[in-house]
């Protein structure tokens, strides 16, 4: 282990030794919160029940399946937009403001659209994550070295075999930056919705805890949640370590 | 010919226009109250401006994204200076920052609501949440890829260190900070609204979560749409202000 990590697990297990003191000696209420021990024992509980394995099975195939369509759509977008200057030029305040919009809002007007289930919730999901892929192609393809670009006239490729054989595979990293970002994004989008309206899913698990008094079940999923994101951007970034782009 | 800028200012009208089509045309294939078209939107919209409670609930997000906006930029600024001006410090908060800007935020909500209340303290907490770790993380990175050559010439110049941060770091900076800013001016308002949907009584998100629960479809529209203006155009004059700031840069 390296010092730095050493010195980021000995940090971490002081504020959580120090969480477990403040609440077993009742300086904050059992209804605010509770020590991180009964934390994990909730969370254990929790996890070992199938509804709840359910619920979370849900959101995961949400979330990925709302990347796999925001990735496909926002390369597309992207190379749309950067083929198309002066149309870029005119989505530019579009695309800089798209994030500040609760687009969970129009959740229930995707319910009357799309049905009860799953689709909703994945079509708001691909709406926030689509955005990131197609601002890291926009990025990636504006960086692509001239040489590149040369050699691909040299050897008189077509636009799509130039686009599949050089262009893509040169701003591999910041498309995969994109998708890194737009995981991120599905998952707020994925859970927002779930809170908001949906039947199922741990968000609306972690919703009815919290509107049901059950402040115990509402942290062990909470922690459940974030060891999950957590461990789903240590894999993505140990991929792009991988593949040799930068991990941050 | 005619300036760039009025080509750019009319292309985003043409795009608007085509937006405002496709939308008119999803609306007659789904009906009126189920998505009501951009011209009933704009109706709605002129309606709730004149209703004193819209206006108390425009007012009360106002406020709300104000607070969160300075205290995110300037908190984020000055964090961003020590983590980029400090490496070892930089070292431990920067990835802490960015496991929490890769965190679904609004999960927290019943914690926050335990802390704060329901109110506007809870949902400036949101709205800081959101904005402030990327202007940190934004900041210490312009700071860190500094071109060295600024250094040098200050040194060579014989520069105090008060100087050199008012004539060189602040001014090679300030592209990175208005890039920031706008990161900041679209995710705290993001947060601020998404504070005021769960753990607010008052404002634009209360009134959009309200209208979520009633099913009022025109006003989850107009809302939406009045916030995409706002935001649309304070975003375009960043990103004019940033391109002026690009074209003075040396």
């Amino acid at each position: 282990m390296t010092p730095r990590r050493g010195r980021r697990l000995i940090a971490l297990l002081l504020f959580v030794a120090s969480l477990e003191a403040v609440c077993r000696a009742h300086l904050v209420r059992p209804t605010d919160l509770v020590p991180p021990s009964v934390m994990v024992r909730a969370m254990a509980t929790a996890l070992v029940e199938p509804a709840t394995l359910y619920d979370l099975w849900q959101t995961v195939r949400s979330v990925s399946a709302s990347v796999a369509i925001a990735a496909l759509v926002g390369v597309a977008a992207g190379i749309l937009l950067h083929a198309l200057p002066r149309l870029r030029g005119a989505c530019e305040p579009f695309i800089a403001s798209y994030y500040a919009l609760p687009l969970f809002a129009l959740y229930p007007l995707l319910v009357v659209v799309l049905g009860v289930g799953t689709l909703p919730i994945v079509f708001t999901g691909t709406l926030y994550a689509a955005m990131s892929v197609l601002i890291g192609t926009l990025s990636g393809l504006d960086h692509v070295p001239r040489v590149f670009r040369k050699v691909a006239k040299v050897h008189r490729l077509g636009a799509l075999k130039a686009l599949a054989g050089i262009y893509i595979p040169s701003c591999s990293a910041e498309i995969l930056g994109g998708i890194t970002l737009a995981v991120s994004y599905a998952f707020v989008a994925v859970i927002a919705s779930e809170f908001l309206l949906a039947p199922s899913g741990i968000g609306h698990e972690i919703a009815e805890a919290y509107t049901s008094f059950r402040i115990e079940r509402m942290y062990g999923l909470m922690l459940a949640l974030v060891i999950l994101t957590m461990v789903v951007n240590a894999v993505l970034r140990q991929v792009r370590v991988r593949i040799g782009v930068p991990a941050a | 010919m005619m300036p760039k800028n009025v080509q750019r200012a009319l292309d985003a009208a043409l795009v608007c226009l085509a937006l405002a089509l496709v939308w008119q045309i999803a609306s007659c294939r789904l009906g009126g109250d189920l998505l009501p078209g951009p011209w009933q939107t704009l109706q709605k919209i002129g309606e709730l401006i004149a209703e004193p409670r819209f206006q108390r609930d425009l007012a009360a997000t106002a406020n709300a994204y104000a607070i969160a906006l300075v205290i995110a930029m300037a908190g984020g600024l000055g964090l961003g200076v020590i983590c980029g001006g400090w490496k070892r410090i930089g070292d431990e908060v920067e990835p802490l920052l960015l496991a929490l800007i890769a965190t679904p935020k609004v999960m927290l909500y019943p914690i926050i609501l335990l802390f704060f209340g329901l109110g506007d303290a809870a949902k400036i907490f949101f709205g800081l949440l959101h904005g402030l770790p990327p202007v940190v993380i934004v900041m210490a990175n312009a700071l860190r890829t500094l071109r060295p050559i600024y250094r040098k010439v200050a040194q060579s110049m014989g520069l105090s260190r008060a100087s050199f941060a008012l004539h060189v770091l602040i001014p090679a900076v300030t592209p990175e900070a208005v890039a920031s800013l706008r990161i900041c001016f679209a995710l705290t308002l993001l947060g601020v609204l998404v504070g005021e949907m769960f753990a607010s009584t008052r404002g634009l998100g209360h009134l959009l979560f309200a209208s979520i629960g009633t099913n009022d479809q025109a006003t989850i529209m107009a809302v939406t749409l009045l916030l995409f203006g706002f935001a649309g155009a304070g975003s375009s004059l960043l990103i004019a202000f940033g391109r002026r700031l690009g074209k003075a840069a040396p």
